[in-house]
């Protein structure tokens, strides 16, 4: 039922993608997005799509799931297609097929199937790596410590970055406990006879008043609960707190990053010089 | 992981217990014992739990969650019993050995990924309309079911479940009361909000709201756990009332041996998502050393037995055997005291 919705999608391990530093993490990742958007001919693109799909074997993460992450951009991709298919013809452009009435022109052109496919491909390859890099191999936790961190200098401009990371980390922590709770008051309302899955949009939104009101009542339960017990261990704020796990950067971080950069300074350079055909 | 299952549960297997694990390896044999044991009438407790017939039956469960990811757990595993009419089965066990799900899979909830549920001999998975059935004739209180009171009112709230069942308001308003009849809610509760109620009180309005749809198997995850001992005496006489006045089956986990030696007929014990022993309260907890290596106690009052029949046993005087509540206790150190004093 409502377990198998993945909203955390880490996956443990001890890979060395799990063993970066977050904050180092967040760094290439960025590294990555700019690396993907500077691939702007073929051949760069295809380097980095290899690049890509080299990452879950790095990480070890079996390529079903990481193929799950991808599943909800078909329709996205498709309208794109569609889009590209029908009005990417420019000029000059190789036109296989196309249909023109008054001022509506349909075209299929070489240039605009390879155009569509790349850019599809440019989305898939975006999201399947950032989502490698920082959602399956970093926990929730670990990413919120880095944002914090990585977000420090913002103090100086008196922006409360501990607040906020403080409050990504609840909400993470939170959002098991509150999908464990949905099920089992759904679970429990199914007992009495509640019937979530038939009848029209009305009926089954009417059939979920008896779920979303204990489950607001216990959300109000547990926030007050958590603050006073943060209130009983003396939390008052980031100011002067220490922490218990200190990150520091080790070498493999450093080279790693130096890596990304050196693969992006390659790319950079190929697209501009290398030829192949440009699809943007 | 050690296999117990159904091994060791005492020294003496009885027959009832035989006749159990019969039947889960073939169901027409269990009438025909059941007709022997008339023939043969051995303590009356043991024959009146083997002519009542069976109406729920769980045939080898399985159960993982998060399969085939490094979270996958094994919750029940193999685990195949039978429950029946006009009994109070307890079902105990350590934290996590797999009680929860295995409840969930009695009324449909879960589905089991391998295994049946059959309740009257028919599959409840069958197809949508044995599940839905299994569902109202199954009733399942959660653990905390407070929780899930959602109504404006208590009357509400408990009409919840018959609504869903179709029932007219009249008849609706019957089952109400009938609830709170088990339940020992006050009807001027009725018409307060659930959410000003006591803790207690909120979970007898949780339990009367099952109550209500009258199951023919009412099924409790530790009803009476957080509550006073005025509290789990209302929740658990509630109980065997429902019991005797529907003839139902009652399941009740509970991790109070107190309790299930109290009011329970039978009990099945689980760890590690199997069932190790099954049997009634006496063969069950007169194994003390299976209990311990399933993390379990005896009731104290037991423990205490026990040593003082030993101590008496060394001046002498018999004390009797399989004292589990301190009620037993109490009459038979009662009667001790009246044969001393003829001496």
């Amino acid at each position: 039922m409502i377990k198998d919705i993945t909203l955390g999608q880490y996956f443990p391990g001890g890979s060395l993608l799990h063993r970066i530093d977050p904050r180092m993490k967040i760094l290439v990742a960025m590294l990555f997005i700019i690396m993907v958007f500077s691939a702007t001919t073929v051949y760069t693109l295809a380097a980095v799509t290899v690049l890509t799909f080299l990452l879950p074997l790095i990480g070890r993460i079996p390529f079903k799931t990481v193929m799950k992450s991808i599943l909800p951009l078909k329709w996205i991709i498709l309208i794109m297609l569609i889009l590209y298919l029908f009005a990417g013809a420019k000029e000059g452009d190789r036109i296989l097929w196309q249909w023109q009435w008054h001022f509506i022109h349909i075209a299929f052109s070489v240039e605009g199937i390879a155009k569509a496919v790349c850019l599809s491909v440019r989305i898939v390859v975006l999201v399947l790596s950032t989502s490698v890099i920082l959602s399956y191999t970093t926990s929730p936790i670990a990413l919120a410590d880095a944002i914090e961190r990585l977000l420090a200098p913002l103090n100086r401009i008196k922006v409360p970055v501990h607040d906020f990371a403080m409050m990504i980390t609840i909400a993470l922590r939170f959002i098991p406990i509150l999908i464990e709770e949905t099920d089992k008051i759904m679970s429990a309302q199914a007992s009495r006879g509640a019937d979530f899955y038939t009848g029209n949009l009305v009926k089954r939104s009417k059939a979920l008043i008896p779920v979303f009101i204990p489950l607001f009542v216990s959300s109000v339960r547990h926030a007050d609960e958590l603050a006073t017990a943060m209130e009983c261990r003396c939390y008052r704020g980031g100011r002067g707190r220490t922490r218990m796990k200190k990150l520091t950067y080790t070498a493999v971080d450093y080279a790693v990053f130096a890596l990304t950069a050196l693969l992006l300074f390659a790319v950079i350079i190929a697209a501009d010089h290398a030829g192949g055909f440009a699809y943007l | 992981m050690k296999k117990y299952k159904n091994k060791g549960v005492s020294d003496k297997p009885s027959v009832a217990k035989e006749t159990a694990l019969e039947s889960d390896a073939k169901p027409s044999v269990a009438k025909e014992t059941a007709l022997e044991s008339d023939a043969k009438p051995s303590v009356a407790k043991e024959t009146a739990l083997e002519s009542d017939e069976c109406i729920i039956r769980a045939q080898s469960l399985y159960y993982e969650y998060s399969a085939g990811t490094p979270f996958s757990k094994k919750a029940v595993d193999g685990v195949s019993f039978s429950i029946k009419r006009n009994r109070i089965t307890g079902i105990i066990g350590h934290t996590g050995s797999g009680k929860s799900t295995l409840l969930q899979m009695l009324n449909g909830l879960l589905v089991p990924m391998s295994g049946d549920v059959l309740l009257d001999s028919e599959s409840i998975f069958r197809d949508k309309k044995t599940l839905r059935q299994a569902r109202f004739r199954v009733g399942l209180v959660f653990q905390y079911p407070e929780y899930q009171l959602f109504e404006e009112t208590v009357r509400k709230d408990i009409s919840f479940g018959p609504a869903n069942l179709g029932l007219s308001e009249e008849e609706t308003e019957k089952r109400v009361s009938f609830a709170c009849g088990f339940t020992g809610l006050d009807e001027q509760l009725l018409d307060k909000s659930p959410f000003d109620l006591s803790g207690g009180q909120k979970r007898r309005v949780a339990i009367a709201g099952i109550i209500a749809m009258k199951p023919d198997v009412l099924i409790l995850d530790e009803p009476a756990s957080g509550l006073d001992s005025a509290g789990r005496r209302v929740v658990f006489d509630g109980l065997v009332n429902y019991k005797n006045s529907t003839g139902a089956a009652v399941v009740v986990v509970s991790h109070s041996m107190e309790d299930m030696a109290k009011y329970a007929d039978e009990v099945i014990v689980m760890a590690q998502g199997r069932m190790i022993a099954s049997g009634s309260v006496n063969e069950v907890f007169s194994d003390r050393k299976m209990l311990t290596e399933n993390s379990l106690e005896a009731p104290v009052i037991s423990i205490f037995a026990d040593e003082l029949r030993d101590r008496l046993a060394a001046r002498g005087i018999d004390f009797p055997k399989g004292i589990y509540t301190v009620e037993a206790a109490l009459s038979a150190i009662t009667a001790l005291l009246g044969k001393e004093g003829m001496h």
